[in-house]
């Protein structure tokens, strides 16, 4: 199980990244962040890039700020120091939460949030996540920069709205407000392994009424999955209230649930239906 | 193409030629011959190869020889004192018999050290348990091990290590 | 011999493992560590297809690549390599690299070796195969009546390898004058041992003399070494095997013979050192290392006090494409099929197939853990059925303690036992009344506590005869499994141990250290173990089946009877007194009745050595301290022909009881464990904490056949789980901390008393664990007949929408 060959490109800035892709237009170039899911995938041949833009030396891409409105993740930051960033801790508790089911210490002590986006591995938390907190991912290209809402971003399996002259450099998180309550529950074989079933919740509450009620999954089914299509569910309801059964039924029903070899879709059906109403219960308080 | 690197290994200088897509395990392994990091999977399920890049601890199979240019990067061979006697977290595992095949062991040795050296350092079993879970072992049960790592938790909490 | 433990210096004694410090420093010698001047490296072009003839290969393009030193297809390899050995009677024909046919998806069908694996993987890619695909034979029962290509070997004529039906005891009449019978169903699916370490060789051939070096990880070399010389087409004596360190086997590295096949032959025709080392894939694809894969219908029948009287099973065997391990897995099965219990009659009818997909191997427990299920399950259901506690109903027929050595109906012996103890330790560890008492409020927090409990025996010190015993005609009927071990007394008075089989996560050294120091009165300080390569071996069988530290033990017995003959012989002489009244101790060599001069091992061998004129004339006082001993199976005998008798094949027989108590989500249906109490009874202790280690690693791997693993096959034969992340070995957040406690019945037919312990914890664990389950889903009415039990096989077997 060894990789194929491939040309190492190491820019120091993302201009000079940029350029490199530009240049190499006619080859299958192939961006490394942290490569804990890339580089597995090139043992097995699964991946063959001919071309490999490491963004590991570039300055700048692992920085976490904030202003008054957003959390600002750089695209190289890694599972680690995302979680253990107090910024993220008071802004987005959403995301540590997420990430202790992420694989394991080792794992995370190379693997990058932005290169976890980017793979979309709709078993994946971190997309389903980022759904669900409403992230934007700015990329860059030679072309210019934009900025992609989460819901547009992630396509479809291992599928992004990434340009293959782009490179994604910064995730943005909008800011929890106080009264934002959040939610977090998986289940995978092992601790660590690729969730069967994993769901993520917020809900804004104000004066004990509440909005804004988002429904993640990852693991159900070939695509990352944020519902947040519930306002006449929720709407003028106090939080305690609201009709968890109602919210599961809307969920089901859009979920087209797969059978894998260990796993049923059964299975997954009633373990998606049992962990939403978790996940709802804990946002009701 | 080969690619020149330059990088500390245990405290020695290294420089070497390699091609792009050499792992940095088998880089480790075949070319400085230090064959105490293993290889069990080369797909970061198992643990065996990992090793401290820069203080912290990373998969030897998830990282190109090339990607570690100007890394510091310690193995289990520079895990030992000094003097080359065996460290206190190696003696613990000695004592409780935290190894049968022994060929987990480095990693799991290199995955404890960067928990008992860190911040979080605690004698709580299931935070052991979560730290050492990236590393399978197929003999042991993991009990020993945690027994290990959580007595040598206990003397750095004490200052004794 | 039977030893006072008050006189005991170190036997009993938990000493640190003499292997760890070089292991712990990154310094032991797996084979993959093995380098040579030259070497090759090997890759493996798998076969995609399940069932398919081979009907082209152009090698052309890999040959031309840059770096590539030899590319061979099965058909140009066979020429040097023959088939490789088996034990299967058909016999079963099998290449490391496939000719003409490929078998199962992965199985190997050309070979290249480069100057580095990357470069022969790059070749690999550039080889092309065309394949006429047949329709692959998956589902066991479809295979049996398979016909046309779906017969895997046109040549044996049926995928039914072996079919033979047996009865030991008054089976018919028991079973018609029963008050009760319970028959069951279930089915036993593959799991792997998959250790760290995969399979690996580093190969020499040097044309001078046509001598094969080989370094690997198989771990008979010295028994199995003659075999594979007949392979390479050379004689035993042209093949010297060199021990390595081996990173876990539990079974399945112990008759591995494609690798170091492949990297020898290979090496012979690169004119260079090979080195070959399985990726986690071709472990997985092409390790012929899957454990049992069966279907059960199974019967118990009992009287109407609850009395067992007879039981029956009926087995078929899904062995993969080949049949390498003969019917010595339902050999296993047969040696405790009738458990702990007094149980008078026993049927077994079994039928062994093929399909298309990777063979069996030995996995710790070899059979007798899958026989130790399903009747531990029988008993559960007969409980369950009549409405009778579990616990009494296994009381009431355990073989009581004063009924050893006890015959079980096919003619093997348990040798001694106290299966009460064992269950009262366990109980009193258990506290079972409390988990009861928690059960309510547990289901108030939406979660289940169920506790279970398997009784079970735990065969030990393998002889051969199961290999074969059920075959009509037995192709080799091999009856020897020797153990070897040279000690020699340096002049300066040290010991060194030799030993011939190799470290594989037991603790060879150790034990050596252990019996050598109490059997000689030495300091563990003063003995150094060492391995022996098959050049300037002697014979061994190496650790399969529980055997080794009996095995060994017997070995250093002889050998150190000699030794102190010779130490007593020099003694003598030089303190001028019979060598009868001399005595050991400490390293000391003196009078037991004057109380007079004593000399010092380092004395008495230094003289040895170096002064040969200070002594008579005569052989016996020839220079050095050197003995040697082959110790043989302590108790086995031949099997009737008829199979009426299977003999004595298994008599060292220790006893476990496990206790599992678990916790199931109603929600998520993930088992976790409350606790999890192990007692065993594996005779006199050497180690108590390695084989409270042998045991945990046992339940570990037990917890993962109950709970995670599963070799999936889809209906095409396409191997689906193929890495780490797909075949779900459990990590250090899924296994418990287990309560481990001892009872110790010596055996009165080895060494010390001393029996087996490998694979006890595997060998109780997964019915325990079952029966936990169902405890936990009683009103459901829930009876665990298949593993693993993941969270979505326990919706699917639960209907909780119903």
């Amino acid at each position: 199980m060894k990789p194929p060959n491939f040309q190492y490109k190491r820019p120091f800035s993302i201009d000079e990244a940029l350029a490199i892709i530009d240049n190499c237009k006619d080859l299958d170039v192939r961006i490394i962040a942290g490569g804990q899911s890339l580089i597995p995938m090139m043992n097995f041949r699964v991946a063959v890039p001919e071309v490999l833009v490491d963004l590991g030396a570039i300055q700048g891409l692992t920085t976490i700020q904030k202003d008054s409105d957003f959390l600002y993740i750089g695209a190289m930051a890694t599972a680690t120091s995302v979680m253990q960033s107090d910024l993220i801790l008071r802004n987005a508790p959403l995301i540590p939460l997420a990430y202790e089911h992420v694989a394991h210490p080792t794992i995370r002590n190379r693997g990058t949030l932005g290169g976890n986006l980017c793979h979309c591995d709709p078993a994946s938390e971190m997309p389903m996540v980022m759904s669900v907190l409403q992230a934007k991912l700015i990329v860059a290209s030679t072309r210019g920069v934009r900025c992609i809402s989460a819901k547009d971003f992630f396509k479809d399996l291992y599928t992004t709205a990434l340009e293959p002259d782009e490179i994604l450099t910064q995730i943005r998180v909008p800011f929890a407000s106080h009264s934002t309550r959040f939610a977090f529950e998986e289940i995978s074989l092992r601790k660590g392994d690729y969730a069967i079933v994993g769901i993520a919740g917020s809900i804004e509450t104000k004066q004990g009424s509440c909005k804004n009620l988002r429904i993640g999954l990852c693991g159900v089914s070939n695509v990352v999955a944020c519902f947040d299509q519930f306002s006449d569910l929720t709407q003028g309801c106090r939080v305690e209230n609201i009709p968890t059964e109602k919210i599961i039924e809307r969920v089901r029903s859009q979920i087209n649930f797969e059978s894998t070899a260990s796993v049923s879709a059964a299975y997954r059906k009633y373990a998606t239906e049992g962990l939403i109403r978790r996940v709802v219960d804990r946002l009701r308080g | 193409m080969k690619y020149d690197v330059k990088m500390k290994v245990n405290g020695d200088l290294v420089e070497e030629q390699v091609t792009s897509r050499m792992l940095l395990s088998d880089f480790i392994r075949d070319v400085l011959g230090l064959t105490g990091t293993h290889i069990g999977c080369e797909h970061g399920v198992c643990g065996s190869c990992t090793i401290k890049i820069d203080g912290v601890t990373n998969r030897a199979c998830l990282i190109f020889a090339v990607q570690a240019n100007g890394a510091d990067i310690s193995t289990i061979e520079g895990l030992s004192n000094e003097d080359g006697s065996m460290s206190i977290l190696q003696e613990l595992f000695s004592k409780h018999q935290a190894l049968q095949c022994g060929f987990c062991t480095p990693g799991i040795l290199l995955a404890a050290q960067e928990f008992i050296d860190g911040p979080g350092v605690t004698v709580d079993r299931e935070t052991v348990r979560e730290v050492i879970s990236g590393n399978l072992c197929r003999c042991t049960g993991y009990e020993t091990i945690v027994d290990a790592v959580v007595e040598a938790a206990a003397l750095k909490i004490e200052g004794e290590l | 011999m039977i030893p006072n433990r008050k006189n005991s210096s170190w036997i009993g004694a938990s000493l640190e493992r003499r292997e760890d410090r070089r292991l712990l420093k990154g310094r032991g010698r797996f084979a993959d560590d093995v380098s040579l001047p030259r070497m090759g490296y090997v890759a493996l072009l798998p076969s995609p297809y399940a069932n398919a003839r081979i009907k082209k290969i152009d090698l052309k393009a890999a040959q031309a690549l840059s770096g590539v030193y030899l590319v061979v297809t099965g058909a140009q390899f066979v020429k040097t390599v023959g088939p490789m050995p088996t034990r299967s009677n058909a016999p079963v024909v099998q290449y490391c690299i496939a000719v003409d046919r490929v078998r199962h998806v992965g199985e190997p069908v050309a070979a290249v070796v480069a100057v580095n694996r990357y470069i022969a993987e790059d070749a690999v890619e550039l080889i092309e195969v065309e394949y006429e695909e047949y329709d692959p034979v998956v589902d066991p029962m479809a295979s049996i009546k398979a016909t046309g290509n779906g017969v895997l070997h046109p040549d044996v004529g049926s995928n039914v390898v072996h079919k033979s039906e047996h009865s030991w005891g008054p089976l018919s009449q028991n079973l018609k004058k029963a008050a009760h019978i319970v028959t069951e169903n279930f089915r036993w699916n593959r799991v792997a041992p998959q250790p760290i370490e995969t399979c690996a060789a580093v190969a020499d051939f040097n044309p001078a003399g046509e001598y094969f070096t080989i370094w690997s990880n198989m771990s008979q070399q010295s028994i199995i070494g003659g075999n594979l010389a007949i392979s390479l087409g050379v004689q035993e004596t042209q093949v010297n095997y060199h021990l390595c360190d081996v990173g876990g086997s539990f079974g399945g590295k112990a008759g591995l013979f494609h690798v170091p096949m492949i990297a020898a032959g290979l090496a012979r025709l690169a004119k260079r050192p090979v080195k070959y080392v399985e990726d986690r894939m071709e472990h997985m694809a092409n390790g012929n290392q899957n454990g049992s894969d069966r279907i059960y219908t199974a019967s118990l029948s009992l009287d109407s006090d609850g009395r067992f009287t007879a039981v029956i099973f009926d087995v078929i065997d899904d062995f993969g494409a080949y049949f390498m391990i003969n019917t010595g897995s339902h050999g296993n099965s047969l040696a405790q099929a009738t458990g702990p219990y007094d149980i008078p009659a026993l049927g077994y009818n079994l039928k062994c197939v093929l399909t298309n997909k990777v063979q069996q191997a030995p996995y710790r427990g070899f059979g007798g853990e899958v026989a130790n299920f399903v009747l531990e399950r029988l008993v559960d259901a007969a409980a369950k059925k009549m409405n009778w506690d579990p616990i009494d109903l296994r009381r009431r027929n355990f073989i009581t303690k004063d009924n050893f050595p006890y015959r079980i109906p096919n003619g093997n012996i348990y040798d001694s036992g106290d299966y009460e103890k064992v269950l009262e330790k366990a109980l009193m560890a258990a506290d079972l009344p409390y988990w009861e008492s928690k059960k309510k409020s547990a289901i108030q927090k939406g979660k289940r506590i169920g506790w279970g409990i398997s009784t079970v025996n735990e065969r030990s010190v393998l002889s051969m005869t199961e290999f074969w015993f059920l075959d009509k005609s037995p192709r080799f009927p091999q009856t020897s499994s020797p153990e070897s071990v040279q000690i020699r007394i340096a002049s300066n008075g040290r010991a060194v141990v030799t030993i011939y089989a190799p470290h594989w996560g037991n603790s060879p050294e150790t034990m050596a250290v252990q019996l050598v120091a109490e059997t000689l009165g030495m300091h563990p300080d003063h003995i150094e173990v060492n391995y022996g390569s098959t050049e300037n071996g002697m014979i061994s069988k190496g650790p399969v089946g529980s055997r080794y530290t009996v095995m060994l033990a017997g070995a250093i017995a002889g050998a150190c009877k000699k030794l102190k003959d010779r130490i007593f012989t020099f003694a003598a002489h030089m303190l001028e007194v019979e060598k009868n009244e001399l005595v050991i101790r400490d390293e000391v060599v003196s009078s037991a009745f004057s109380s007079g001069s004593s000399l010092t091992f380092a004395e008495i061998s230094r003289f040895a050595h170096n002064f040969r004129l200070e002594f008579p004339a005569g052989e016996e006082y020839a220079s050095g301290l050197i003995a040697q001993y082959t110790y043989d199976h302590p108790l086995t005998t031949s099997p009737n022909p008829d199979t009426n008798d299977l003999g004595i094949f298994y008599p060292i027989v220790g006893h476990a009881c496990h206790i599992a108590i678990v916790e199931v989500d109603e929600i998520t249906l993930q088992t976790k464990f409350l606790k999890y109490v192990a007692v065993h009874d594996a005779g006199t202790i050497v180690n108590p904490k390695a084989v409270a280690g042998q045991i945990r690693g046992g339940i570990a791997q037990g917890i993962g056949t109950a709970l995670y693993e599963r070799v999936y096959y889809d209906d095409q034969g396409q191997l689906l789980t193929v890495t780490l992340a797909d075949y779900a070995i459990p990590t250090s957040l899924e296994i418990p901390d287990i309560v481990i406690d001892h009872v110790e019945t010596p055996s009165p037919y080895t060494e010390y008393g001393i029996k087996g312990c490998g694979e006890g914890g595997r060998l109780a664990a997964m019915p325990a664990i079952a029966a936990a389950i169902d405890n936990a889903f009683k009103d459901k009415g829930l009876f665990i007949r298949e593993l693993p039990v993941t969270p979505s096989f326990l919706y699917d077997n639960l209907h909780i929408d119903d």
